[in-house]
């Protein structure tokens, strides 16, 4: 007998603030802390360190989502990167110097971005506070645990307050029907 | 036993005008509201969001057929775009500011925000006026989420045809299946 193959989503994983985090505009759940309130331009922010699970998903659909302070100019961007590890110690194996704890990111992020896995960037459209989606890429993990970090290139900061903002994680499973 | 896994389509999910589309000319049966009735030059539209299934195709072909009132220059474009989300709420979640009702997207902006949507290609028009239907496989895509919704961004120095009988964005479904 056929069987089709098809996918399905597995549960997000979703780094956002705990302090303000609402999913009513996204439909995210939080699961993970990040917290760039009013990050610079040429700034970076890492999240803590998740567990995708001792089995997971092949491919992840990675999202972002943020907003500005003010309005940044059209053409400027937030990048996403990936920081793996094959232990669930926070500090412990990260790529790219990663600590696997919520916090701002090496000011030297254009050195030590060459040691994350790039996901991809947001493209900043200019407007001021408006939730700004957008699906950045495919990730394959190569490893167990791992943290995601963006960078902001949109020469304005981010909001202080996180309502809006998140990192999320999709898994894409696939199933034999 | 080794087991081939071999291709076949699914049933498409098909956005055009619930007024006056017809299948005739095309084959695929009408799914979801797009309404691309006289699109002017350089400007969007946006349709209805859909349910993709909780269990569904890892890949698609995206089939569009549009009409141009007056001939175009050869070459010139309609782009396909996709907003996706994790939300079966219409307005929540979507990428690129989507709305997840059938209306105008963006504009006077469409250029600044098309970059935060997925590009699942585009038509590139022969010079050919209304009455000559131009269809073509834009591209294949996998949908990193369960939901979304087409945009369509005239590019084609006129204006889409005053009528929307042979105009649609398709999503054929590629399922694997293993044998």
């Amino acid at each position: 007998m056929a069987n089709e193959a098809l996918v399905k989503n597995g549960t997000p994983i979703v780094w956002a603030n705990s302090g303000d985090y609402s999913s009513t505009g996204s439909g995210y759940t939080r699961t993970h802390q990040m917290n760039p309130g009013g990050l610079g331009s040429d700034q970076a922010w890492q999240g803590v360190k998740a567990d995708l699970g001792a089995t997971r998903a092949r491919v992840y659909a990675v999202y972002a989502c943020v907003s500005f302070d003010s309005s940044p100019t059209a053409g400027g961007i937030v990048e996403v990167w990936w920081s793996e590890s094959a232990d669930a110690t926070a500090g412990v194996g990260n790529t790219g110097g990663a600590s696997g704890t919520d916090l701002g990111y090496t000011p030297d992020y254009e050195e030590w971005k060459e040691q994350l896995r790039r996901i991809g960037a947001l493209a900043v459209t200019a407007d001021n506070g408006v939730a700004e989606r957008q699906f950045i890429g495919f990730l394959y993990p190569q490893q167990r645990y791992g943290m995601p970090i963006i960078i902001n290139i949109a020469n304005t900061d981010f909001t202080t307050d996180g309502i809006e903002r998140y990192i999320a994680i999709v898994p894409l499973i696939n199933e034999v029907q | 036993m080794a087991n081939e896994v071999l291709q076949k389509l699914g049933t498409p999910i098909v956005w055009a005008d619930t007024t006056d589309y017809s299948s005739t000319g095309s084959g695929f049966t009408r799914t979801h509201q797009l309404d691309l009735t006289g699109i002017a030059n350089g400007a969007a539209r946006q349709g209805d969001k859909a349910d993709l299934g909780a269990t569904r195709a890892a890949q698609y072909a995206v089939v569009c057929g549009f009409e141009i009132d007056v001939a175009p220059t050869a070459g010139t474009l309609v782009e396909v775009y996709w907003s996706s989300s994790f939300s079966g709420t219409a307005g929540t979640g979507n990428d690129g500011g989507a709305s997840g009702a059938d209306a105008a997207w963006k504009a006077g902006e469409e250029d600044e925000w098309k970059k935060q949507l997925i590009h699942l290609g585009s038509m590139q028009l022969t010079a050919d006026a209304s009455t000559v239907v131009q269809r073509a496989v834009i591209g294949f895509f996998t949908p990193p989420n369960r939901y979304g919704m087409p945009i369509v961004l005239n590019k084609a120095g006129q204006a889409l045809e005053p009528d929307a009988v042979e105009m649609y964005v398709a999503l054929v479904p590629i399922i694997d299946e293993i044998q």
